[in-house]
């Protein structure tokens, strides 16, 4: 690319690029990323299918091959694998609970058979593992209390004691690592904020000191980074961005710039969002950019909740009921 | 020697086998010149070579009685053209050749009594010692021209500056300037805005620096103090000649030329892993990295005959240009153009007055030293009259043990004044580690611009300040001692067994480019710096002198270097070698899909 | 991708490459196919696992397939303690995850796997410290390595001390190292913690409050001392890097908890740690006399205001003084802030209100 080109400013979301890229993307399937990600494409279907929804433009999916695609992944143990292949565990478990949620169509489901397999994944200090080979982390914390909360019974697991633990992994920044004791990342507190909040534990944390490890992630290009001294990537856009709009503290960043950072990442030619201007765009990135653009209210899309990481509308109809 | 060398025409002869010779017969094969490339010596390297000590000690013998009168004046009386009738129909006018020419000084030799040397050929002693810098010229050269392989490094293991009579690490990056305790929090602040200032305006981003300025002043203004100067214009921009009263003559350094300097010694540190130094030395000593480029040559074609003098060069009568030239065994070779190391051809044209006038423009703007984007980079101006060569005092002790222990590749820097010394004095320590010196044995170099009539007197007091030279010196064994040390041994100073001193030519005699034809390159001996900056770009100059059509490309265009994506190649491999075990698959890939 | 470039659509593609990833792909899937459809059919013997290492070779993250190897293991390994049969085993599982760890250091089913292996105690504690500081030498923020360094230190009883010299050294090669400033403020509360006061006697000394080190959680104040000279090497080195200043917010924070656990013991007791915090203020002050451009001070500057609203709250109990001279200048740094920070207004404003405590609240 020359130097112009990368000087070029885009300053409009390609919403039919993005939504013609998601859709595709499903399509291709001769592509050595369509089988490396195998393992994970549960989740790579709910972001694809939440952005189209963000967009507006869901029914350009196949979504009763989707539906039918998701349901076929469920194991017996009563959580999902990443695909019809693999194994349970709590991330796709979450993905495919979350696209459930996305159609209306968690009645297509066991509830209890998979609220079940959340609760025997919790250990006696409140941690959870994120499938029967014991790995913990404070993700699994969140995709458990996520799960039970759309599934309708947060209490099929121990709250108080899930929340003992999250809060002996904050830092003395304010931040939260993957288990007690690590350092914090900016994905580690989003889950972290977002489980207190689930658990109506917000005031467990330190708000002032984590928003301000928070906005201190922004970075001279407007991006932010995961951690400090590290690169600013549009994935924490969301992560970022999510649990400062559960705290309140929104405000404390320049979402001007954060905006543009974001549509600068877009691939005009292709569609798609990458983590940084001129890279390679993926699904996980266009989710993570589009999310962060209709949390901040911008570009006309559908809103979305912070915690629920789905959209406003699927939150509402699912605590309606 | 007897058989001719056949062919006997080339796009390019080079004799010599120097850095920049080699760089350049490298530089035309991989553009697919012919190439015929020619040593007198049995050996590789020129005035770029390593010696064995044998070979070292022969060497010096051979240079043993003073001939520095009797050649300098040499290559002008031998200018005696004479016409000469070839078998062709074509005639030439020929210039004899010295081959003999007389770069070395002042070469004296002292070995302690009875001192236990080691194995000869386990030394590589350099001529003209230096250091490569981690992200310059030569290591981009080398990548570019897929060398790499020929050589292996190690990287310097500390810098020290000597004041006051002690070792100083100098705080060489960021995180050494974090570490050094004996810096003060303000002057921590003021060296490390100055290192970033230098970043800054390699990156182009402005500085608000101005570029015509002499650096000292600018370091000055910048509220550094002697001390911080002195690391920063020696030992990190690594200027070799005084830059402040009383040593300074002549123009010092500019601001540009010593903040590039500088950004180059930046991208350097820490190149290879963090907190790592800003230089490598090469193992076997500096005379591997001619012979690296000579085999890159080798590879793409060209052809190579070592102890092969040659006589004289052929001149076109008409045009004054180069022809060829003849080789000891009489045979005449034909070139279109013609590279020699310095010091070799007497001015094959009588004055520029001579040449062809539509020549002396595009000429004189191909050479290096005129050339305005040169003097930015090469902040490295010799204190000389424009009429002499610049020489330098090369010296070379081996020691019994490591200046400091448990360091085996270490760089002194001894700024003006440390020992009485007008310029900086570089002390180079290369030892076992890097395949230089056997065993418990370590070579130490010093290098310093000439000031003083002979080699040893301008280096002696630093060899002194570093090592004990009582054993090879007995002059200065009474006040080798030094002060408030009793003689009894607390002495922590290394042991000379050995040390040499000469004086070398370090600049292109003024006659070099001056009063040769476009066709002929006179390649530049080894500089006065501790580096090969110089020596790069001249070579690129020179090259571009040669072959005008290679113009603005660098000395490798489209360097081959190794790409370090995943390769599909290897996985491939990887998978089929077990797949292949399985017999017929019962499952195809195409099922799957 | 993340970091990989992008290529223009319309670049010229090298059919070789094209021809080579469409094999690889193929390959790929028709490994995965030959390892999943033993999976199903519950194969334990030699050959699938074979099969199931190259594909975890090729692909780390594939957990499935890690599953897959540690059915297949677990009989071997919990049961016959010490075989050869199991200490074959054991090495061909350390060979893999070592190899799949070079191709990915991120993968988190990776290092899950090595974990497993450790906590069924047949793997070598000092062998793993080993790895782990060799993987933390080529990437020293990779924190997936930092967690099972901290996983493998606590199982082999390493003592803190050791620790807490490797993320000083760690500092040392890369003062932006935040990682090791992270680790310094887990390990320093624990070493203190576990340290009977009596035994620091002649360093304590001087220290006004001899128990203060039994508060949990407080290093004491000449430890703090010690890492406030450390930080001001780095700030006024790099006073842009932003991993010493967070460290240092938090070295404050203890500051201002000894203050607190002190308020009852009078005037003197207290001494001690307000000469340190007007130390700092006086380093502040001198770190920006040095630098001309304040542009590059925003550090500096939000720590001075902090410092200050610190003081401010340690002399009266409750906070600055209104219409002091400390409030007036706490405004101007704040509104300095505004402007040579722009992009944190938002939390400027909100901290010059008194909305937003960072500092001023004890740990």
């Amino acid at each position: 690319m020359s130097a112009k080109d990368l000087n070029k400013v885009i300053n409009t979301l390609l919403r039919d690029k993005h939504a013609q890229y998601i859709a595709s993307f499903e399509k291709n399937k001769e592509s050595f990323e369509f089988y490396a990600t195998e393992h994970f494409r549960m989740s790579g279907v709910y972001w694809g299918v939440t952005a189209m929804q963000l967009l507006g433009n869901l029914d350009l999916m196949d979504n009763d091959a989707i539906l039918a695609w998701v349901l076929s992944c469920q194991r017996e143990d009563g959580g999902f694998g990443g695909s019809e292949r693999h194994d349970s565990h709590l991330l796709y478990t979450l993905s495919a609970i979350q696209i459930l949620a996305l159609y209306g169509a968690l009645d297509r489901i066991n509830a209890d058979r998979t609220l079940s397999y959340i609760s025997s994944l919790q250990q006696a200090d409140g941690s959870f593992a994120g499938d029967t080979w014991g790995e913990i982390d404070t993700r699994f914390s969140y995709c458990a209390l996520l799960c039970c909360s759309l599934l309708g019974n947060l209490h099929a697991v121990n709250v108080p004691k899930a929340v003992s633990y999250i809060v002996s992994c904050q830092n003395i920044d304010g931040g939260f690592g993957c288990t007690a004791g690590n350092e914090s990342h900016a994905g580690q507190v989003f889950c972290c904020v977002a489980a207190l909040h689930l658990a109506g534990a917000l005031d467990r944390l330190d708000r002032d000191l984590t928003c301000w490890w928070l906005c201190e992630r922004q970075t001279k290009s407007g991006g932010l980074n995961g951690r400090p001294e590290k690169l600013q990537d549009v994935c924490y856009s969301w992560w970022c961005l999510s649990a400062l709009s559960i705290l309140d503290c929104l405000h404390w960043i320049d979402r001007d710039a954060l905006s543009s950072f974001i549509l600068q990442c877009q691939d005009e030619e292709r569609g798609g969002i990458a983590d940084r201007p001129e890279d390679m765009v993926d699904v996980f990135h266009t989710f993570f950019g589009i999310a962060g653009l209709s949390l901040m209210g911008l570009c006309d899309l559908e809103p979305i909740d912070p915690t629920y990481a789905l959209p406003v509308s699927t939150v509402h109809s699912i605590r309606g009921t | 020697m007897g058989t001719d060398i056949s062919p006997a025409e080339f796009d390019l002869i080079v004799i010599g086998t120097g850095l920049q010779e080699s760089l350049i017969a490298a530089a035309a094969s991989k553009r697919e010149k012919s190439v015929l490339h020619l040593d007198p010596a049995g050996y590789y390297g020129s005035q770029w070579t390593s010696f064995q000590l044998d070979q070292f000690l022969d060497w010096s013998k051979s240079h043993g009685c003073d001939t520095s009168e009797a050649s300098d004046n040499g290559i002008g009386s031998q200018q005696t053209s004479t016409l000469k009738n070839t078998a062709e129909e074509e005639s030439f006018l020929e210039v004899p050749i010295s081959n003999d020419p007389g770069t070395y000084t002042n070469v004296e030799v002292q070995r302690a009594e009875g001192a236990e040397l080691g194995p000869s050929k386990e030394y590589n002693i350099d001529v003209a010692p230096r250091v490569v810098h981690c992200a310059g010229s030569l290591i981009n050269a080398l990548l570019d021209a897929g060398a790499q392989n020929y050589l292996e490094f190690k990287l310097l293991q500390q810098s020290y500056v000597w004041r006051e009579g002690r070792y100083v690490r100098v705080p060489a990056s960021r995180a050494d300037i974090f570490k050094d305790r004996s810096l003060s929090p303000v002057d921590k602040r003021a060296l490390m805005r100055f290192l970033q200032k230098a970043q800054q305006s390699f990156l182009g981003q402005p500085t608000g620096l101005e570029r015509d300025k002499a650096f000292v002043e600018v370091l000055r203004e910048e509220g550094l103090a002697q001390p911080l100067r002195d690391v920063i214009m020696y030992a990190l921009a690594c200027i070799p000649s005084s830059q402040e009263e009383p040593g300074l003559t002549g123009r010092p350094v500019s601001a540009a030329g010593g903040m590039a300097a500088l950004a180059r010694y930046m991208e350097s540190v820490g190149r290879y892993g963090a907190d790592t130094a800003a230089f490598l030395v090469p193992l076997y000593g500096g005379g591997e990295l001619p012979q690296a480029f000579c085999r890159v040559a080798a590879v793409a074609g060209a052809l190579y005959v070592l102890r092969q003098p040659v006589t004289s060069v052929l001149l076109h009568p008409d045009s004054r240009s180069c022809a060829g030239i003849t080789t000891s065994t009489g045979q005449v070779l034909r070139c279109k153009a013609l590279a020699t190391s310095c010091g070799l051809l007497p001015p094959l044209l009588p004055s520029r007055s001579a040449q062809q006038p539509d020549e002396s423009p595009d000429e004189s703007a191909q050479r290096p030293d005129e050339s305005p984007a040169e003097s930015a980079q090469l902040p490295y101006e010799l204190p000389a009259e424009s009429a002499q060569q610049q020489r330098v005092s090369q010296a070379v002790a081996i020691i019994d043990r490591p200046l400091q222990e448990d360091e085996s590749q270490v760089l002194v820097v001894l700024p003006p004044g440390a020992v009485s010394n007008i310029h900086p004095v570089y002390a180079l320590q290369v030892g076992p580690a890097t395949a230089c010196a056997p065993a418990d044995r370590y070579l130490l170099y010093l290098s310093t611009p000439a000031a003083a009539a002979t080699a040893a007197q301008d280096l002696r007091p630093a060899l002194e300040a570093l090592v004990n030279v009582h054993g090879v010196d007995c002059n200065v064994a009474a006040t080798s001692t030094k002060q408030g040390e009793e003689q009894s041994g607390s002495d922590a100073r290394p042991n000379a067994l050995l040390s040499a001193y000469y004086n070398r030519v370090a600049s292109p005699s003024d006659s070099a480019l001056q009063h040769q034809p476009a066709n002929v390159a006179v390649c530049d001996p080894p500089d006065a710096s501790i580096g090969y900056e110089a020596a790069l770009q001249g070579a690129q100059a020179l090259l571009q002198r040669l072959f005008p059509d290679v113009q603005g490309e660098g000395l490798f265009p489209g360097g081959s270097r190794a790409n370090d994506d995943e390769s599909d190649e290897e996985a491939i491999e990887a998978l089929s070698e077990v797949l292949d075990k399985l017999g017929t698959p019962r499952i195809t890939a195409n099922e799957a899909v | 991708m993340h970091g990989r470039p992008r290529v223009p659509l319309g670049t010229p593609e090298d059919p070789e490459k094209v021809k080579a990833s469409k094999q690889r792909l193929a390959l790929f899937s028709r490994l995965c196919n030959e390892v999943l459809a033993r999976r199903a059919a519950r194969r334990y013997d030699p050959e699938p696992m074979i099969l199931a290492a190259k594909l975890l070779e090729q692909n780390p993250e594939v957990y499935t397939v890690w599953n897959y190897r540690r059915e297949a293991l677990q009989d071997t390994l919990q049961g016959e303690h010490g075989s050869d049969a199991a200490d074959a085993a054991v090495k061909t599982e350390l060979q893999l995850t070592e190899t799949a760890l070079q191709k990915n250091p991120k993968s988190y089913a990776t290092w899950h796997h090595r974990k497993w292996l450790v906590q069924l105690g047949v793997v070598s504690l000092e062998r793993e410290l080993k790895l782990v500081t060799k993987l933390l030498a080529v990437d020293s923020r990779n924190f997936l390595a930092w967690a099972y360094r901290r996983f493998v230190v606590e199982r082999a009883c390493v003592p803190l001390e050791d620790e807490e010299q490797y993320s000083m050294e760690c500092i040392n090669a890369n003062f932006s190292n935040y990682s090791a400033w992270h680790a310094r403020t887990v390990l320093l509360p624990r070493i203190h913690a576990a340290q009977p006061t009596t035994s620091l006697a002649d360093l304590l000394a001087a220290d006004s409050a001899p128990n203060q080190a039994a508060a949990p959680g407080l290093v004491p104040l000449w430890a703090l001392g010690q890492e406030l000279d450390v930080v001001q090497q780095a700030t006024f080195t790099d006073p842009e890097d932003q991993s010493a200043w967070v460290y240092h917010r938090w070295l404050l924070s203890q500051l201002m908890a000894h203050h607190t656990a002190q308020s009852s013991k009078g005037q003197a007791a207290l001494k001690e740690s307000e000469d340190m915090l007007n130390q700092e203020i006086m380093r502040c002050e001198a770190l920006l006399e040095s630098e001309t451009d304040r542009s590059k001070c925003k550090w500096p500057i939000l720590t001075l205001a902090r410092l200050l609203e610190l003081r401010g709250s340690q002399q009266t109990g409750t906070g600055v003084q209104e219409g002091g001279p400390d409030q007036q200048l706490i405004r101007n740094l704040y509104g300095e802030l505004m402007d040579i920070d722009p992009m944190r207004k938002g939390y400027y404003a909100d901290a010059l209100e008194g909305k937003a405590n960072v500092v001023t609240r004890p740990v």
